[in-house]
């Protein structure tokens, strides 16, 4: 009985069904296949032995399953709006140890204007301050 | 002549399937369960494949019936389903339509041939 709830559970999951409907069609299997195995009647005898295929069409049925497109495009947003932060993680450290973004964003030229910033070959930082 | 297949009853059933379920909460409401048990009592043991689910599904979404949860003894509540109104109204013209389709139906399986004129 639990593996056939796992599969409905899994192809509603697939699906896009809500966590809502899927915890209610949940209950009210698993109340009805107690009561069939009472009676000497299998999980699989009554989801018609095709778990996957009767979570879809129950799930269809009740208007619970997106449109893949739907699903489809939810995914795609999902992944564009990791990509800056993604970007960030990866830009930010190499920029950070790198001497160009110190030449760019030198902190120290609203202070000491002419002055650079420059990596040593022992790789700290050095300032070249106007005298 | 090939033999009629033994799923045959599980098909026509499949197209009258929702009105004899609203047939079977007309006076009393039931749980999915206990209404393959109420249609295997009448000869219609054949639903036992999960088809009374989707159908349910599709009756509570058009609204010909309404659904409400009780408390069960040791285990999740039940699900019970009941006919709405317009659930009745759609059980009173699926039977005259049920009969109108079964005389027609009826008339083809036995009938005569005609006698030839010439």
């Amino acid at each position: 009985m639990d593996d056939v709830l796992r599969r409905c559970r899994k192809t509603w999951r697939r699906l896009g069904v809500s966590t809502d409907a899927t915890a209610s069609m949940t209950d009210e299997l698993r109340g009805d296949l107690q009561s069939a195995r009472a009676d000497g009647i299998t999980a699989m005898t009554m989801v018609g032995g095709d778990p996957d295929g009767f979570a879809r069409s129950w799930a269809a049925s009740r208007g619970l399953v997106r449109p893949k497109w739907q699903i489809a495009s939810t995914t795609l947003v999902a992944a564009l709006a990791m990509v800056p932060g993604a970007a960030m993680m990866l830009v930010v450290p190499l920029a950070v140890t790198s001497s160009w973004f110190i030449e760019i964003f030198d902190p120290t030229r609203a202070y000491y204007p002419g002055s650079r910033a420059g990596r040593g070959t022992s790789g700290t930082t050095y300032w070249d301050l106007p005298m | 002549m090939t033999p009629i297949p033994a799923q045959s009853s599980s098909q026509w059933l499949r197209g009258v399937l929702d009105l004899c379920l609203l047939a079977v909460v007309e006076y009393e409401p039931a749980y999915g369960y206990e209404m393959t048990t109420r249609l295997a009592e009448a000869g219609l043991a054949v639903v036992a494949d999960g088809s009374i689910y989707p159908a349910l599904g599709r009756l509570e979404r058009d609204g010909l019936v309404t659904s409400f949860r009780v408390p069960s003894e040791g285990g999740p509540p039940r699900k019970y389903y009941e006919i709405s109104t317009p659930g009745r109204k759609a059980l009173e013209r699926g039977r005259l339509n049920w009969a109108e389709f079964a005389t027609g139906v009826a008339g083809v399986l036995h009938s005569k041939p005609a006698s030839k004129k010439r």
